[in-house]
């Protein structure tokens, strides 16, 4: 085994620790990559530190079966004092509960779903039964559902892996993806826990979603209320709310509009109607009028009326908030399918002083996503994901904007996450709005949150 | 002649099972992040398990497993924003290369860790089996001791240590 210099040994072995421990700050994280860089002792020790680490976790087997449960209970018994009694005998009990089956069984599977348990994996469907610590993978393309003794669902949609716990806390962890749960009302202090990498849902008996990835959580509730818990801080978010955890603490999204087209007859007086032509769309001199003509309702939803519908000039129909909702928000709209569409939704103004997001589900342009903005005048393409939008089926499209980060979902698929730097006008009416893009979509919802305050 | 066309081939998965370990150390080396080191080994367990029939009995399972794990952390990376990764794009090559040797005696040093485990104080022994069998937290660990959690994360990094010169002596010896 090599040893690094005395010079950075301390400073190395202080990271290195808590870099297994998940304790390594973006500081320290600098740090060690510097050290590293320069040494290349330092180097080979960070190898054979890793290895160690990596040898430890696969050794799982050798770990338990290097001690039976007796001669463990005489040695714990001996190496404690009798004021611990009651600790040691909670632990002897932990101990040789060991993974056991849990009250909960597959009621449902679509795709090559599977799961790992002991180090190996074993195909969903073969199991007949689950156990605390088996890990639940569901590929692309594959779902499955899970049904507890209580009545409990959990669905576990495509790219999702849990790992399943039988303890006081939680009766499983979401490591990434997303599940869907309907969870009937729990026992007084035997709440429906769910872990995630950066907080903890804690549920008494609700119909939510939750998702996981390495960065972030994300909470949707249906019906009644989940605790969602982070670093300390946690939020209760109710229902039709959102909740969201990162490292860097947690947020509670709560709706401020809920628009269902399908149902409309005509328009909600908190939203108004602006055009301008394309001739002056990007001119200093540009002045959007008002259009109540260019949107209407049809059956299944609201559509944009095209320029050459009423024998007139085609050009940027916006449909935006008469109030502000601030810089921060999540738009999600519901597009039908059958046909070619676009639509333009901003963030943090309106068409023409906000972030457009344009989703573009057509041939003859450039089919995709893009974040753009006409602010300045000009047009300015700030972000692309050229991945197709397929216009045979509905989409749920969302938008958030938070900070300086903008993020883009098609069907809680990430499509686009970046950070917009390019100024938009100070004096700006802060609100949002939907805007034609060519083909006229037909938009059957539209959902806005904003911060709770 | 390639693997049978059934996915489930008892040969594959036990390849798989056994390179487990390996492959995380490579991905774990990479990345500096033990969470993100296991969802990473995840995607790339899917990755050969869909590619299993291009994998051709008798050649180089390892070798096209590390390529996987390598793809699959550059893939990783570009998801992430930038500053969160623990080391930079020009390291990359370097931990890689650095990895791939180190693991040459990766299987040595696994036979070797039982012997070391036992050599440890029960009290030792009993942390690390909390800490990687269990998977307790570390505050966890650190209440039942009566001791803080930075304590406990100091005192597994001088068994992980001890353990780490234990393996070696032995190994490093023998080879």
């Amino acid at each position: 085994m090599s040893t690094p210099c005395e010079e950075i040994r301390p400073e190395l072995e202080d990271l290195l620790g808590r870099m297994a421990e998940e304790q390594l700050d973006s500081e320290r994280a600098k740090r060690l990559s510097q050290i590293l860089k320069e040494h290349p002792d330092a180097r080979q020790f960070y190898f054979d530190y890793c290895q160690m680490h990596a040898l430890l976790q696969s050794a799982h087997g050798v770990l338990q079966a290097l001690e039976n449960p007796a001669i463990r209970r005489r040695r714990i018994l001996a190496g404690f004092s009798a004021a611990a009694a009651t600790l040691i005998v909670a632990g002897i009990a932990l101990l040789a509960r060991g993974p056991r089956p849990i009250d909960a069984a597959v009621s449902a599977l679509q795709g090559p779903a599977f799961v790992v348990r002991d180090d190996r994996k074993l195909p969903l469907a073969d199991l007949r039964e689950l156990r605390a610590g088996d890990r639940i993978v569901t590929p692309a393309d594959a779902t499955s559902e899970l049904r507890y003794g209580d009545g409990s669902r959990v669905v576990l949609l495509e790219k999702t892996e849990i790992r399943l716990r039988d303890d006081g806390r939680a009766r499983l962890e979401l490591r990434d993806g997303a599940v869907r749960c309907d969870v009937p009302p729990q026992a007084p202090g035997q709440p429906f826990g769910i872990l995630t990498p950066h907080a903890e849902a804690t549920v008494l008996g609700t119909s939510f979603e939750l998702w996981a990835s390495s960065e972030e959580t994300r909470l949707r509730t249906r019906s009644g209320r989940v605790r969602l818990s982070s670093e300390g801080h946690s939020v209760e978010v109710g229902p039709g709310e959102r909740g969201s955890a990162t490292g860097s603490g947690v947020v509670r999204w709560v709706p401020v509009r809920d628009f269902d087209f399908t149902t409309m007859t005509s328009m909600p007086s908190t939203l108004e109607t602006l055009f301008c032509e394309s001739a002056t769309l990007v001119r200093k001199d540009r002045k959007p009028e008002a259009a109540p003509d260019r949107v209407r309702f049809v059956e299944g939803g609201l559509t944009f009326v095209q320029g050459s519908e009423l024998h007139t000039k085609h050009g940027l129909v916006v449909l935006k908030d008469k109030e502000e909702t601030g810089n921060d928000v999540i738009l999600e709209a519901v597009v039908p399918g059958g046909q070619r569409w676009s639509l333009g939704l901003t963030v943090s103004g309106d068409a023409f002083e906000g972030y457009r997001i344009i989703f573009a589900a057509m041939d003859e342009y450039p089919n995709g996503v893009a974040v753009d903005t006409i602010s300045a005048f000009e047009l300015m393409v700030l972000a692309r994901d050229p991945r197709k939008i397929s216009y045979d089926q509905d989409h749920t499209l969302q938008v958030e904007r938070r900070g300086s980060r903008v993020r883009v979902w098609i069907d809680d698929q990430t499509r686009i996450d970046t950070e917009v730097t390019q100024p938009l006008p100070e004096g700006r009416f802060r609100t949002y709005s939907m805007s034609n893009f060519g083909a006229p979509p037909k938009v059957k919802y539209l959902k806005v949150w904003k911060p709770a305050p | 002649m390639g693997l049978k066309a059934s996915r489930d081939s008892d040969d594959f998965v036990q390849l798989m099972t056994e390179h487990q370990g390996r492959l995380f150390a490579y991905v774990f080396s990479l990345i500096g992040n033990p969470d993100a080191a296991n969802d990473v080994l995840q995607e790339v367990n899917i990755v050969l398990w869909r590619d299993s029939r291009e994998f051709r009995p008798g050649s180089n399972f390892k070798a096209w497993a590390f390529r996987v794990a390598h793809f699959q952390v550059m893939a990783w990376r570009q998801r992430q924003i930038r500053d969160r990764l623990v080391f930079e794009d020009d390291m990359l090559e370097v931990l890689a290369t650095g990895a791939r040797e180190s693991d040459e005696m990766f299987d040595r040093r696994q036979e070797r860790l039982t012997g070391c485990l036992e050599k440890l104080t029960p009290e030792h022994r009993e942390m690390i089996r909390q800490r990687y069998a269990e998977g307790t937290p570390l505050q966890s660990i650190a209440s039942v001791r009566g001791t803080t959690a930075n304590a406990v994360m100091q005192t597994l990094f001088r068994i992980r240590q001890r353990l780490m010169s234990c393996v070696a002596r032995y190994a490093e010896g023998s080879a």
